[in-house]
């Protein structure tokens, strides 16, 4: 079946994932990139908000922050939008021989203060394949917030990886969310990475060399939130 | 484990027909016993019940498929001779006659007989997944086994998260067995795959809390609660000395805070080798400000 695009995949987004998938592109570029597609789906995001008044919590991993997610949140506070940064520092392992034991904790965790009183929330995250750190980390916020509207931005998902998430929640919870991306893929590499997807190892093309790498990692737009 | 000769001093010249019933028995429970299943999210929830009723981990075994009546899980004391032998079913309905010959109140009477006879203190359940089954179950227990099996009502789930979330029992221990205090789910479903994975890598055959335990202590953050209750001298200078940073001991854990904006938990324990080493790192380092520390806090 290979590649699926959404219909918001306009000329601009497809060469901006094919740039991704090109694995000549350096990872400054790389990281532009991711920029830029966080701005696309700024834009899309705009036209979906429940309520065009409203706060928004933004939740991240500590690799997308500053790339996707500046990308996303440059244009929503360029619209008068007031976000609440929420990034998470995920440890991806499985303590055992089976793919669905695998786990992500979050090991560490910023917060802006507001963060918990909003009725839409948007969780990002550079590509879902298994939907393991999407779902620690949206279970970790729904526990302590009540968003109505829980946006679930990726550029590039894995077929199958909707169901997946979806078997984690509650119908409940099902019902508030809706899906932002522009590709689906339908294959994985033999090292388990989404074919193409976002070109394999994101820590690696983003310049963190490792998971470990990432983790010691702190985003510049944290520390450029921390102390406003 | 039950022999030939156990089963003929019980039930006579009947021992060989009961001794090639338990053959079959045994090897299709095996064939059906690995990762995400109910029988493995029950074991983990008494294992995590083991270790917060502070049995001695080195006296307590836990296994899977035993060779005998009542066989998915059997956990033996052995200093006291408690053995409680449980029979695990995520089916939607069950009659204790269910068959002519070797039925599940059989089986449970069988199981009884050979443990008195061998000075053996049982304490035999019948695990079920589903209410109704539960219900009916109870309503029909027999007389001749009511006084020494208990029916239990476990809820099943589709993973590990699900069943953290409606499994109040399973949640409950896992919360106890947990260091943080009101650990988020996230903490929760970490400490359970743990147990699980270890479990489930084990051979399942007379498996102690304490091999269990060593083997989940050499995973990084295992979340189980330990006994420190405070930092070294050092340690607690460095952290006092930036502005705005904050911290508890949490079950053995280090947990920090800084301005409320960030926070998170040293991921090793206290007093662990692994600890010592973090902490020896940050002296030879120069920590003046929250922002020399960042790299540290996750490594």
């Amino acid at each position: 079946m290979g590649r699926i695009f959404e219909k918001s995949a306009n000329k601009e987004v497809i060469s901006l994932l094919d740039k991704l998938v090109d694995k000549k592109t350096e990872s400054k570029e790389y990281a532009q990139t991711m920029y830029k597609l966080g701005n696309e789906f700024g834009n899309l995001i705009l036209e979906k908000m429940i309520d065009p008044y409203d706060e928004i919590t933004l939740a991240c991993t500590v690799e997308d922050a500053d790339y996707l997610g500046r990308g996303i949140i440059d244009v929503l506070e360029g619209k008068g939008k007031r976000i609440f940064l929420t990034v998470f520092w995920n440890k991806r392992f499985n303590p055992g021989n089976e793919s669905s034991l695998a786990v992500a904790p979050i090991i560490r965790e910023f917060h802006e203060e507001g963060y918990k009183n909003v009725r839409t929330m948007i969780i990002i995250k550079s590509v879902i394949s298994n939907s393991c750190v999407v779902r620690t980390n949206l279970t970790r916020l729904i526990e302590e917030s009540n968003p109505s509207q829980i946006l679930i931005v990726a550029p590039v998902l894995l077929n199958g990886a909707i169901k997946n998430l979806e078997n984690e929640f509650e119908e409940d919870i099902i019902r508030r969310f809706e899906y932002l991306y522009f590709a689906e893929d339908d294959k994985r590499t033999e090292q388990g990475f989404v074919d193409p997807g976002i070109g394999g190892d994101v820590y690696q093309r983003l310049g963190f060399e490792s998971q470990a790498g990432k983790n010691r990692f702190t985003p510049e737009i944290v520390k450029e939130r921390r102390y406003k | 484990m039950i022999t030939l000769k156990s089963l003929e001093a019980v039930f006579g010249e009947n021992g060989l027909g009961y001794f090639e019933y338990l053959v079959n028995k045994n090897r299709g429970g095996i064939s059906n016993n690995k990762g995400n299943t109910f029988e493995n999210f029950f074991t983990v929830y008494k294992i995590a019940k083991s270790f917060n009723e502070n049995i001695n981990p080195g006296d307590i075994y836990f296994s899977s498929q035993v060779f005998c009546f009542v066989d998915d899980l059997v956990v033996e004391q052995l200093a006291e001779r408690n053995h409680w032998f449980y029979q695990i079913k995520d089916i939607a309905s069950l009659e204790w006659n269910n068959r002519p010959e070797n039925s599940v109140r059989d089986d449970f009477k069988n199981q009884h007989a050979i443990c008195v006879r061998e000075g053996i203190h049982p304490y035999l359940s019948l695990v079920v997944s589903d209410k109704i089954v539960y219900d009916h179950l109870i309503a029909t227990k027999p007389d001749d086994i009511r006084t020494f099996v208990k029916v239990v009502n476990f809820r099943p789930a589709t993973s590990l998260n699900n069943l953290i979330r409606d499994n109040a029992n399973i949640r409950e221990e896992l919360i106890k067995m947990c260091a943080l205090e009101n650990p988020s789910s996230d903490k929760l479903n970490t400490l359970a795959a743990i147990l699980l994975g270890v479990w489930d890598s084990t051979d399942k055959k007379k498996v102690s809390l304490k091999e269990v335990l060593d083997r989940c202590y050499n995973i990084s953050p295992h979340y189980i609660k330990g006994f420190s209750r405070r930092i070294s001298k050092g340690l607690e200078e460095i952290i006092k000395s930036i502005n705005g940073l904050d911290y508890k001991v949490e079950g053995g854990f280090l947990k920090w805070n800084f301005r409320n904006t960030d926070e998170g938990v040293i991921q090793y324990r206290i007093g662990s080798t692994e600890f010592e080493k973090w902490e020896n790192d940050l002296y030879n380092a120069t920590i003046l400000t929250f922002e020399d520390l960042e790299p540290f806090l996750v490594s």
